[in-house]
């Protein structure tokens, strides 16, 4: 499992959590803010738009009004000359007003002082084909010109025709004031005001310059949407740079006030948020470092000095000494530690002490061990010669004094005889069981069931004389020495045979399994069984329990056949019933590679 | 410590990563995107103020029709794009010296205008010297016909149109006598104009019975010059002027009682002329250098994209204006790096008009044909192909 670092992690984490509050929270503010200044510089464009075009309209009324008032005044009269006259000279703006019966017939004229025309000339004339003649006298409605250069003053104006009783009244008004006109010092600095004509061509501009090339702007996107009707604010593209927009539409005259700011400009204050949200994120994250190196070195340098102390204690050094801890969690685990290094130290001072003696006893019972095993040999295989010459005489006595001495003696010597010879009997499986462990060859690895022929081949003569049925499965190769395995099945198939049960054949079954590591071999039989109280003893030397009329022998054959499993690493046991038979499992290690099998250890 | 020493440096880089960003995506939003086509200025030079700022608008917006369309149908990413930078000339002739000098500053490779003959004969010695083709859509004076310049005209000159109009005057009244009536508020054009056309009636067994001036916009007495015309034994009266002094005159020589038929020159053919004129314009003959109502596709498409574009109908100044800067973009779309601009307008390259094809000659003038017009209750109408 890979490890991660705790400083890293926890640099990361108050990294993150300082952030990412920070980031979300600026990102939200920015974009919210753009979107309010957005909506702020729509309205504030909305409102000058519309106050302009208001403006405008007032602007352009004024000569509406001063027709109205010729309404009912007779144009053939002195009234009326004097009428126009006046309005011509104190309406500064306005350079020609005429006064046309319904024929179209000029009736009476008014031009200005500065105006290069004379009045007779224009009373007289045929208006009949006048647009806005036309249009006014056919509509009886208010009706505006576009905007045409005067050839008598060189500037730009506008013709208005206001239905009257008797006909038309018709002004030119001089619309170049309009750039004099206080609403265009009431904008923003930022803001540019334009107005353009029902043509597109501009009128007006904030940007004088631009203005003076009478630019038309008829294809521009906001004009355009407000050609086609549609008024209001809009973001758009003009000259490469992004705009924010409103139009308003001046009544009457059909003319369009734009109220445009370039978004670079809006949008400074947000580019100013944004720059101190990415400023405020930058310092933010300084900090979260310097707090987090910090903090991690406030944590981390406890735990470090911790991990050396129990690096230390964990190499043995127990009175390793430990730095005073600033914090109370960090000193009790470090007191902990303390406490356990000191009781680790106890214990295994005990644990050595306890070893030590250990060690000394199980030498000790080795020692015992191969004494008492040298004395089991030597006493065993010393003591056949006396013996054999006891029972020697004592069979010589009785051959020699059988009916000459009374009959006890007779019987005492009989008794001493039977002696000898069960003794020595006891002494020759004495010495089998000792060499068991003492004269054993060198395991290899044998056929199991080479071992078994041989062990039948042994017991032949019983076999026969039994009638048993010895029968084997396919047997592993195991590791064992040959003469010792093949003594072990001999043991179990001759038991099987001598406690067989009267009338029965003898069966005996021979068969292996692979339990893990070991191989577990049974020889199971139909015999006379073994009480299952008694099967933790009947592997024990010369344990019997069965008489030894009914079954001669000394008991030493299980005994020896638990001794030659144990000698090859294995455990034996039996499971037996009264009755039905017995069944002797022993194990010996699987170490010897199958021929037909994979690769195995051995 | 290394390890806190490495933690607080990849740290750092990635607070220095995340400002890196955060600046970049701020900065990103201010950085002008990079255009690869190459851009070429044309120059324009006209009156946008002054009595002159009608013709000056027009001859400007059909310019700038010819750019937009020019840079419209330009797909391929290596054209050129072209821009039109204009300047007003309106406060007099010197101030279209003044302009060449400047466009020429401001890298125009060529120069559209000026729109009247004087400023054309004040602008075109800078043109000259600073070796600039200056080609003017309207300018028809005499002075800078025949001349192996810089100056370049798609206008006939006044003499070939006053010999023109001659004709149709003596094809009505053999042995015309004529009252003449023209404007020296443009010198430039009118005096040439009426030279010519007093010459060329001679020729033709005419003669001038009454000639007037007047100063347009200088408190003109309309009345006087009608009363004077109509009191001359003539046949017919000829007017040099614009088109609201021209309606002016037309009515009071009507409210004098004078039937005298009317012959103008083509700058008085305008909307204004009957707007103002009414009924008393009906009838009176001009030549125009275009065929106002010709079926002529890309005439017809013009007019509509015209109209389209800036909401009014196209005049003469609109129509040769497009028609020259049209010329111009071809040339400089297929000379771009051209050191001799003007041998490639003139040489070889036939210069196609949207009511025909026509070249330059040497000297860089054309000979647009004439289209006599007539007013018809109100409406110009074609009277030659009657």
């Amino acid at each position: 499992m890979k490890r991660t670092n705790f400083r890293t992690t926890l640099t990361w984490i108050l990294l993150l959590l300082a952030l990412v509050p920070i980031t979300v929270v600026g990102a939200y503010s920015a974009v919210r803010l753009a979107q309010i200044q957005r909506e702020a510089v729509g309205f504030r464009n909305g409102l000058i738009a519309q106050t302009a075009a208001g403006d405008v309209e007032s602007f352009l009324e004024a000569p509406v009004v001063a027709l109205s008032q010729f309404k009912l005044v007779d144009p053939d009269s002195a009234t009326a000359r004097e009428m126009l006259r006046s309005s011509a000279s104190s309406i500064p703006f306005i350079e020609s007003i005429l006064l046309v019966d319904a024929d179209g017939k000029v009736r009476a004229a008014a031009v200005s002082p500065d105006h290069k025309m004379r009045e007779r000339d224009l009373v007289g004339l045929d208006r009949t084909r006048d647009p806005q003649f036309m249009s006014a006298r056919s509509t009886r409605k208010v009706s505006w010109s576009g905007v045409f250069t005067s050839m008598f003053s060189g500037r730009r104006c506008i013709q208005v025709a206001v239905p009257l009783d008797y006909g038309i009244g018709i002004a030119v008004v001089n619309i170049e004031s309009l750039n004099a006109h206080t609403w265009a010092a009431r904008i923003e600095p930022d803001a540019k005001i334009i107005i353009v004509d029902r043509n597109g061509q501009m009128l007006f501009h904030t940007d004088r310059e631009l203005a003076a090339l009478r630019p038309n702007w008829r294809n521009r996107e906001p004009i355009a949407q407000a050609m086609a009707g549609r008024l209001g604010a809009s973001r758009y593209r003009s000259d490469g740079l992004e705009m924010l927009g409103s139009t308003a539409v001046v009544a009457g005259s059909g003319w369009i006030v734009l109220a445009e700011q370039d978004w670079r400009d809006a949008s400074r204050p947000i580019g100013e948020v944004y720059r101190g949200v990415a400023s405020v994120v930058v310092i933010v994250a300084l900090l979260a470092i310097l707090t987090a190196a910090l903090f991690a070195r406030r944590l981390g340098g406890p735990i470090d000095d911790l991990s050396l102390y129990a690096m230390r204690v964990g190499e043995g050094d127990y009175a390793a000494s430990r730095t005073v801890q600033r914090y109370r969690e960090f000193e009790e685990l470090s007191d902990g530690i303390g406490a356990m290094a000191q009781a680790v130290e106890e214990r295994e001072g005990q644990l050595v002490t306890s070893r030590s003696k250990l060690v000394e006893a199980v030498a000790e019972l080795e020692r015992s061990n191969k004494e008492l095993q040298q004395f089991a040999y030597v006493a065993s295989h010393d003591l056949q010669e006396p013996l054999r010459m006891v029972t020697s005489y004592v069979q010589l006595l009785q051959k020699r004094y059988k009916g000459k001495l009374d009959s006890d003696a007779d019987d005492f010597i009989e008794y001493a005889a039977d002696g000898a010879i069960r003794m020595q009997r006891m002494i020759l499986d004495l010495l089998e069981y000792s060499r068991v462990q003492a004269k054993g060859s060198a395991p290899k690895c044998v056929e199991a069931a080479v071992a078994v022929e041989s062990a039948v081949a042994s017991l032949g003569h019983s076999i026969k004389e039994s009638g048993a049925d010895v029968a084997w499965s396919e047997l592993p190769l195991v590791k064992a020495d040959t003469g010792q395995l093949s003594r072990l099945f001999q043991n179990l198939i001759g038991n099987a045979i001598k406690f067989r049960r009267e009338g029965i054949t003898p069966e005996v079954s021979i068969s292996a399994v692979r339990t893990g590591d070991m191989w577990e071999i049974s020889v199971a039989d139909n015999g006379i069984g073994i009480d299952p109280g008694n099967t933790g003893e009947v592997f024990d030397v010369f344990r019997r329990f069965e008489s030894p009329a009914d079954y001669p022998g000394t008991g030493i054959g299980l005994a020896v056949s638990r001794r030659i499993v144990e000698r090859h690493g294995g455990t034996i046991r039996v499971e037996s019933e009264l009755g039905i038979g017995s069944t002797f499992l022993f194990t010996l290690p699987a170490v010897c590679a199958e021929p037909d099998a994979g690769p195995e250890v051995v | 410590m290394k390890r806190t020493r490495s933690t607080l440096h990849s740290a750092v880089q990635i607070v220095l990563l995340v400002a890196l960003v955060t600046v970049s995506s701020v900065a990103s939003g201010c950085s002008p995107s990079a255009k690869s086509n190459k851009a070429i200025t044309i120059g324009y030079i006209g009156g946008f103020s002054g009595r002159a700022a009608s013709l000056g608008i027009a001859g400007r917006d059909g310019a700038l029709l010819a750019v937009e369309e020019a840079n419209a149908k330009s797909g391929d990413p290596g054209a050129p794009i072209f821009t039109l930078e204009a300047v007003d000339d309106g406060v007099g002739a010197a101030a279209a010296a003044d302009a060449v000098s400047a466009l020429a500053g401001k890298g125009a490779r060529a120069i559209i205008g000026p729109m009247t003959s004087a400023s054309a004969v004040a602008a075109a010695p800078v043109a000259d010297r600073l070796r600039i083709p200056m080609l003017s859509p309207t300018a028809s004076t005499d002075e800078l016909s025949g001349r192996d310049d810089y100056f370049l005209r798609i206008y006939p000159d006044n003499r070939s149109a006053a010999k023109r109009l001659v004709n149709e005057v003596l094809r009505e009244f053999p042995a015309a006598r004529v009252a003449v009536i023209y404007d020296l508020g443009n010198e430039a054009h009118t005096q040439s104009w009426a030279n010519h056309f007093q010459r060329q009636l001679k020729l033709g067994g005419g003669s001038i019975e009454s000639s007037q001036t007047f100063v347009s916009g200088d408190n003109p007495d309309y009345t006087d010059l009608a009363e004077g015309a109509a009191a001359s034994p003539s046949d017919c009266v000829f007017l040099i002027a614009n088109a609201i002094d021209s309606a002016m005159i037309a009515q009071r020589l009507r409210a004098a009682g004078s039937k005298l038929p009317i012959f103008a020159s083509e700058w008085s053919a305008t909307a204004d002329l009957v707007s103002t004129g009414g009924a008393a314009v009906d009838g009176m003959v001009f030549l125009n250098t275009y065929d106002r109502g010709s079926r002529q596709s890309d005439f017809v498409s013009m007019s509509e994209a015209f109209r389209t574009r800036f909401g009014y109908d196209p005049g003469f100044a609109a129509v040769h204006a497009y028609g020259m800067t049209s010329m111009l973009v071809r040339t400089l779309s297929a000379h771009p790096d051209s050191q001799d601009l003007r041998s490639e307008l003139l040489t070889g390259q036939l210069s196609t008009t949207i009511q025909g094809t026509t070249k330059f000659d040497r000297f860089g003038d054309v000979a647009l044909p004439y289209y006599v017009m007539t007013i018809e209750d109100g409406q110009f109408t074609r009277l030659d192909d009657r």
